[in-house]
């Protein structure tokens, strides 16, 4: 009598833990699933605009190009916040590559954002991109 | 025994629903969010690119300066306008413009940009006026007639020739006033104010250039400024050059003021945003006041 009802129990307790793991692995992964990207992702877009809107009224941008210099572009990299990292490319206006600086330090990170802002130098149209990410 | 057994179970299984029904709300209000703050990100880029299109653009490529100032029931719309020439071709050069913006710009963007209405010619409303500079060639069509006020304008040539003609308009008495004031090297080379019709097809305030080396050639290079009608426009202020570079350091147009803004407008920028299925249209204001 007391062996069937140890059977019954463990049973029940086996049934129990089986239906209730997967759903609380399921309600985990759902609740996981929320990632903060988006959030990160216009915050970095806003940090690019501004960095490029400032590089653009200072006429960086343009100095860069007129000169083919990228000390001040790569200095102002290397002196964003230390978890922030950042690739600046100019094209010219049929899109070709003319000058790239990266944050010193950086690698590539498949997460990131970018703005754009165009200028003039020399009366030709370029614009730059600049890529953000976190360390 | 078996109630208790029940009882349990029926917890057990409300506890659960429970908790994936609070999982599943939750997933779908973060879904939702999620959507806003996409539709939050474009919209952001869209007005980062509309500013960015939009400031400084006149300024950087045809050079012109425009600001609108009010006072004592007066409203003054001051340009300055550099490179009156014959080697710039603005209409060219902000065609060019448009076509990188619509093309390589927006693809960079990946967003469609169309900027109707953008060339080499701004208006101000609400007084329906238009300028309009080309090479050699400035227009200013003041539109409403009876707020203009007065018209003052600057203009420096670099012209090295020795002075020749001079030519400075009639009087028309109660008219809007027309002050020309040319200059060569900081030093005036004509001044004339004269109140002027802008109905009536004036003389102009012209001055020319010469050579001395024989044969004598007169008018080898001249400016021209001239208010009144022009073809079947009214109103038209134009100056004209021919054979030299001139800057136009200030040209003042004075109205009454009006009770709404005067808003200087270069077309109009419409970006859409096809991820999200959204479109921005708006107008390109270059200066108001």
């Amino acid at each position: 009598m007391l062996g069937r009802r140890g059977i019954v129990f463990t049973v029940d307790a086996m049934f129990a833990l089986a239906v209730t793991i997967p759903l609380i692995m399921t309600c985990f992964v759902i609740v996981s699933s929320t990632t903060p990207q988006i959030y990160n992702s216009k915050d970095l877009y806003m940090s690019m605009s501004d960095s490029l809107a400032v590089l653009d009224e200072d006429y960086t941008l343009r100095d860069a190009v007129t000169s083919g210099g990228l000390s001040t572009i790569q200095s102002y990299l290397n002196s964003l916040p230390s978890n922030m990292c950042a690739n600046i490319t100019i094209y010219s206006s049929a899109s070709m590559p003319v000058l790239s600086a990266r944050t010193a330090g950086c690698t590539q990170s498949n997460f990131s954002s970018v703005a754009i802002r165009h200028f003039l130098a020399n009366t030709n149209t370029y614009y730059a991109t600049m890529r953000g990410w976190y360390r | 025994m078996m109630k208790r057994g029940m009882l349990f179970t029926v917890s057990a299984a409300s506890l659960m629903i429970a908790i994936t029904l609070i999982s599943a709300s939750y997933m779908v209000r973060n879904r939702n969010t999620e959507r806003l703050a996409i539709a939050s990100m474009a919209g952001l880029r869209m007005d980062q690119i509309t500013y960015d299109i939009g400031n400084r653009m006149h300024q950087e490529i045809l050079k012109t300066n425009i600001s609108v100032r009010r006072r004592a029931g007066y409203v003054t719309i001051t340009i300055v306008q550099p490179d009156i020439m014959s080697a710039v071709d603005h209409y060219r050069k902000m065609m060019d413009y448009r076509n990188f913006v619509e093309t390589a710009y927006a693809a960079m963007n990946g967003v469609g940009i169309r900027l109707p209405g953008l060339d080499n010619t701004l208006r101000i409303e609400p007084f329906g006026a238009v300028m309009q500079v080309n090479g050699t060639a400035f227009r200013f069509y003041v539109g409403d007639k009876q707020a203009l006020v007065n018209i003052s304008l600057s203009v420096s040539v670099n012209e090295t020739l020795p002075e020749d003609k001079l030519g400075i308009p009639e009087e028309d008495p109660g008219q809007p006033i027309v002050d020309a004031n040319y200059s060569r090297n900081g030093s005036s080379i004509l001044f004339g104010t004269r109140p002027q019709h802008p109905d009536q097809k004036n003389a102009e305030f012209y001055k020319s250039f010469r050579t001395d080396s024989p044969p004598i050639k007169h008018d080898v290079s001249y400016i021209s400024s001239q208010f009144g009608s022009e073809g079947t426009d009214t109103g038209a202020l134009r100056v004209d050059v021919y054979n030299l570079h001139a800057n136009i350091t200030r040209l003042d147009i004075t109205y009454t003021a009006p009770n709404s803004t005067v808003r200087v407008l270069a077309g109009n920028i419409s970006i859409s945003y096809p991820i999200i299925g959204m479109t921005k249209e708006t107008e390109i204001v270059v200066a108001q006041g």
